[in-house]
């Protein structure tokens, strides 16, 4: 995993019954990036703070994302390599 | 649907080689290769192999650089728990959908007691199948499911069609199943037991089940009964349900430094570090304790403790710390120190008194207002000047339960 001191970002979200929120793009760097595949999603808190986080791939690469429910705002922590 | 079970009919849910699956949903890259989870720093251990790691020989605590000799192609990520939790629990959602009898065995293993669910579910196996369709669809990872008459052969059976298996054991099956098993594969017997036994000229439960109790009894004492029991297949150990589990008997922290501390000073600041990290956790279950036990090993791997009894229970860190280093007073250390551990036991809840003095009443005061404020701002927001730049590391211990999550 390939880490960065997270940066805040733009992510555009649907929402369902199932999926609840899926990411379906962001934009880091003025690059926009299309999510082509939810990996894996999970939640931690940090004092009050709950933290929930998405593994995502595009058709190259897989990130890290994060959704801080207190202060509603999206960052992107990493991009996962290989080992 | 042949075969019978006794009375009851108990369900092991085994998550399948659970970090590293769960490390390979989150980063598609390392699906199909071999991987271990380990700690972080140089001086890590595996702690869990994937199934591709493992026909390198790699296990749960092999030195990650004896494994990368193993298997030079070895990938290695560095544990989340936060992750693990979130899964764990999230298993444990599905499997209280069951039966509300679900005991959590540790953060990848669970027994079901699914008597009383069998009707409404129409059967056992049905249930093992729609669970581990559930825990694939909802968690991404596959699990191994034993059922049987039992805890103990429950789990012996999740261990026997791994992974992603599903393995019932039925009441005539026992007798012959047990007859050529290894003593080791039996679950209570560890490696130093089995070769006991062995040389003994106890290979398999089978001879142990026909060894008379009262001469097992003579020669184990009071494991006697239980190991003959255990032979033959028979556990009437209930599953304790979640929430209900009997309060801890100790509670500790341990750690292995990056370089070995020859300097007393050095392992007083580890000790500060261990203490205060067990007062949070202590504080936060409502427990205090009234026995410090303070554990080194050396550089050679020689590991000892030493413990020291107080008339009052306590809780904090500087409390224990101040205990742990009476205790360290008493020892001559004979070689540099690689791995610090504190604990503290005799453990009760609401045990602690109001201190007499005002000083006393001070201290306790500001430890709790730390606490309020680490609670809303996260562990070591607050902490004491020495410790700052710190991190607490979380830790799953074997006996993980999910009122842990901090």
């Amino acid at each position: 995993m390939h880490y960065i001191t997270s940066e805040r970002i733009k992510v555009g979200v649907i929402y369902g019954e199932k999926t609840r929120m899926k990411p379906v793009w962001f934009i880091w760097n003025g690059k926009k990036y299309h999510v082509t595949k939810v990996n894996h999603v999970w939640k931690d808190k940090d004092g009050r703070e709950v933290l929930v986080f998405f593994s995502v791939s595009d058709e190259a690469n897989t990130y890290l994302l994060c959704y801080n429910t207190l202060q509603m705002e999206w960052t992107i922590c990493g991009t996962y390599t290989e080992g | 649907m042949s075969g019978t079970y006794r009375e009851k009919v108990i369900m092991h849910v085994d998550m399948d080689a659970f970090f590293a699956s769960v490390e390979q949903r989150t980063n598609p890259a390392l699906v199909g290769k071999p991987l271990v989870v380990c700690g972080a720093g140089k001086r890590t251990v595996v702690t869990t192999a994937s199934y591709e790691a493992r026909p390198h020989g790699i296990k749960s605590g092999m030195p990650l650089f004896e494994a990368k000799k193993r298997c030079p192609t070895l990938l290695c990520v560095e544990a989340d728990i936060p992750k693990y939790i979130d899964a764990s629990l999230r298993v444990l959602n599905i499997l209280q959908e069951f039966t509300p009898d679900v005991e959590v065995y540790s953060i990848d293993e669970a027994f079901l007691d699914i008597t009383g669910s069998l009707l409404l579910f129409r059967g056992a196996e049905n249930i093992a199948r729609i669970i581990k369709k559930s825990i694939k669809e909802q968690v991404g990872i596959t699990c191994s499911i034993g059922i049987a008459s039992n805890k103990l052969l429950a789990k012996l059976a999740s261990d026997m069609e791994k992974p992603d298996g599903l393995k019932s054991i039925r009441d005539e099956e026992i007798s012959s199943l047990l007859e050529g098993l290894p003593v080791e594969d039996m679950w209570g017997i560890g490696p130093r037991l089995a070769k006991y036994l062995n040389e003994m000229g106890v290979v398999t439960c089978g001879h142990l089940g026909r060894i008379p109790v009262h001469l097992l009894e003579r020669r184990f004492g009071i494991i006697g009964r239980m190991l003959h029991n255990m032979a033959r297949g028979v556990d009437d150990s209930p599953v304790v349900r979640f929430g209900t589990e009997p309060d801890a008997k100790s509670m500790g922290h341990s750690m292995t430094v990056q370089r070995d501390l020859k300097l007393r000073k050095e392992i007083s600041w580890y000790l500060f570090l261990l203490s205060e990290m067990l007062g949070r956790r202590l504080r936060s279950g409502g427990y205090a304790g009234r026995t410090v036990v303070l554990t080194l090993r050396y550089t050679d791997f020689h590991t000892f403790s030493r413990r020291m009894t107080l008339k009052r229970h306590i809780n904090t860190g500087p409390q224990i710390h101040e205990t742990a280093e009476r205790i360290l007073d008493g020892i001559r250390l004979r070689d540099a120190v690689r791995l610090v551990g504190v604990s503290l036991a005799n453990l009760a809840r609401g045990a602690i008194q109001i201190p007499l003095f005002e000083g006393e009443r001070r201290k306790i005061e500001v430890i709790l207002a730390m606490d309020r404020v680490n609670d809303r701002y996260g562990d070591f927001t607050l902490s004491w000047g020495a410790l700052m730049g710190s991190q607490m590391n979380r830790v799953v211990t074997p006996r993980w339960r999910p009122e842990d999550r901090l």
